[in-house]
């Protein structure tokens, strides 16, 4: 038999060996997981009518693969799967929790080119607020943790931002700038603006918070403001408590540059770093904007895990193609087949070949004329 | 270990200096050499230096974790970087100059030659003014000179090279000056020692 490796992940210790790709493990790892907790397999359609998102074009980001299908009708490659889940919730669902794991096609922000993303998600929607939020954000925690390195689970209250913005920004001008300075840590492009002191303070306040979650936290309630922002900041502290319970005290940070579109987003926000890999490789929030937008009463909040940037630094190229090569040179089929039969079923990987293949990497190459000898 | 990336060239000496006097120091940075990768393992720290137009790219792609860039460079890149601090050195302004006597009659799309065609298209679309970029790398100062464009849109700091090619300034768009910027995730993973370089260089800004 072959050298056995177990790649034990998630509550349950599956195991799985090494001959699996990267990408297909964790993906059963990760959808293991999410069905242990009750959700759903959510199957997308490959091309969805283009109308929804042209209508909801900011929420992308990016641009859309559109095509007249043979009526005439425009259509898109799917280019995201939350507003699939979204358009078919039905009214009278009252809680729906579906897993997902889909290639979606849109255009990338960095390169402006079209790209095919690889991402593994859950949505969780209606249910409320409080259980709903606690299970997607602890879920979000344990992907990352599968992934067997030192992560950083962000979080963010879009309401926290606009509750100290209300009534203060008087153009789009001045809100781009308070914006980037939340996204880009910028504290210093805050003097420019003629913001009230004590919005220009707790402006200054949320872009310098400690990376320590509780001292961010005691940061937040002792801010000096005549907003009612402690219902917001009592929500983060219930989904702190939540992760520091589950033993993600270290990992969970307070991080207000994580801003989505208000139009689509409202409450949490959040996103998942790895140590080593110089890109977010999860994000998520809830999108109760989005529900309401798309005409459906229920919340929802749900995450993405982007497998793109991990396979680059997770899948170690295979020393082998196959265990075995197989050369049969004249033999006849049946023979053939029979031994290799023989060697799948004892668990090896066979490439029956006449002649060697050029380039082919094989554990052990056997000829069959001297395999009786 | 932190790895800084730096600008070649004036700029990037100038802020060596200032990481050398809290603590980042690597002798080796001073020897005239021409390596690009510089390293003091005793004090954790490894200089890239790259071109200062890539200084953002390396960032945001965690191949430095943290880097000294002009503030032109990140408006015309976008970066998703975090901007720390502005070190207040390198200053100089984003401008549209013209050859002198120059006066746009607005017949015809503008010709501007630059290095920043972000920079340039979003300032002329808030003024609704159509124009044609051309690309340049190098001595745009060039360009109206020679017939290549009407205007040039470039960093001036004293304005001396522009006088010299018998150019003025006809707008200023924007200042801009040295910025300390972080990858978002090593900003996660080693912010304490990012913050703590943070800390040294603004008391000495």
């Amino acid at each position: 038999m072959p050298h056995q490796c177990f790649f034990r992940v998630g509550r349950k210790g599956e195991t799985m060996t090494e001959h699996m790709e990267w990408e297909d493990r964790i993906t059963q790892v990760l959808t293991n997981l999410y069905r242990s907790y009750g959700y759903s397999r959510y199957r997308m359609e490959k091309f969805e009518p283009y109308e929804l998102y042209m209508a909801n074009k900011n929420y992308l980001q990016g641009g859309v693969i559109a095509f007249p299908d043979n009526t005439g009708k425009l259509m898109a490659l799917k280019p995201d799967v939350t507003m699939s889940v979204v358009r078919n919730t039905r009214a009278e669902e009252k809680e729906k929790k579906v897993y997902y794991s889909e290639n979606v096609f849109r255009m990338e922000r960095d390169t402006q080119e079209y790209r095919e993303i690889r991402q593994i998600g859950l949505e969780y929607i209606g249910g409320g607020d409080g259980y709903p939020e606690a299970e997607t954000l602890l879920l979000a925690a344990e992907s990352l943790k599968c992934l067997g390195r030192d992560f950083a689970l962000c979080l963010s209250h879009a309401d926290l931002v606009q509750a100290l913005l209300e009534g203060c920004i008087h153009s789009e001008a001045e809100l781009k700038v308070v914006l980037q300075a939340l996204r880009r840590h910028r504290p210093y492009s805050i003097a420019e603006l003629q913001l009230p002191e004590l919005v220009a303070d707790s402006i200054r306040t949320l872009i310098t918070l400690p990376g320590d979650a509780r001292e961010a936290l005691a940061c937040l309630r002792s801010m000096k403001t005549d907003r009612e922002i402690r219902p917001i900041v009592q929500e983060l502290e219930t989904v702190v408590e939540v992760l520091e319970q589950a033993g993600f005290a270290a990992n969970v940070k307070i991080d207000f540059s994580i801003l989505n579109d208000t139009d689509y987003y409202n409450g949490i926000s959040f996103v998942g770093y790895l140590d080593g890999i110089p890109k977010a490789v999860l994000a998520g929030g809830r999108y109760n904007n989005l529900m309401q937008r798309l005409g459906k009463n229920q919340g929802g909040i749900g995450f993405a895990l982007y497998l793109g940037e991990l396979i680059r630094s997770f899948a170690a190229p295979a020393e082998t193609d196959a265990d075995i090569l197989l050369l049969y040179g004249s033999q006849p089929a049946c023979r053939v087949l029979e031994r290799v039969r023989a060697y799948t079923e004892q668990g090896f990987t066979v490439r029956a070949a006449a002649e060697f293949p050029e380039g082919f990497r094989a554990g052990r190459v056997i000829e069959l004329q001297e395999e009786n000898k | 270990m932190i790895s800084i990336a730096l600008p070649k060239g004036r700029l990037g000496n100038s802020v060596y200096k200032k990481l050398a006097a809290i603590g980042y120091s690597c002798p080796e940075m001073l020897e005239d050499n021409r390596k690009l990768i510089f390293e003091n393992t005793e004090k954790g720290v490894r200089y890239i230096l790259v071109k200062p137009s890539d200084v953002a790219v390396y960032v945001e792609h965690g191949a430095a974790d943290v880097g000294i860039v002009g503030y032109d460079v990140l408006l015309e890149s976008d970066p998703d970087v975090f901007e720390l601090l502005d070190l207040n050195i390198g200053k100089c302004s984003i401008c549209v100059a013209a050859p002198n006597g120059f006066a746009d009659e607005l017949k015809a799309p503008l010709r501007v030659a630059t290095k920043y065609p972000h920079v340039a298209k979003s300032y002329y679309s808030k003024m609704n003014r159509s124009i044609e970029i051309i690309n340049l790398h190098g001595s745009i100062e060039l360009a109206p000179i020679v017939g290549l464009s009407d205007v040039i849109v470039d960093i001036v700091e004293t304005g001396t090279t522009l006088r010299e090619n018998g150019l003025y300034v006809c707008s200023h768009i924007v200042d801009s000056s040295a910025r300390f910027i972080a990858n978002k995730s090593s900003y996660q993973f080693k912010r304490q020692s990012i913050e703590a370089m943070l800390v040294g260089l603004e008391a000495d800004t």
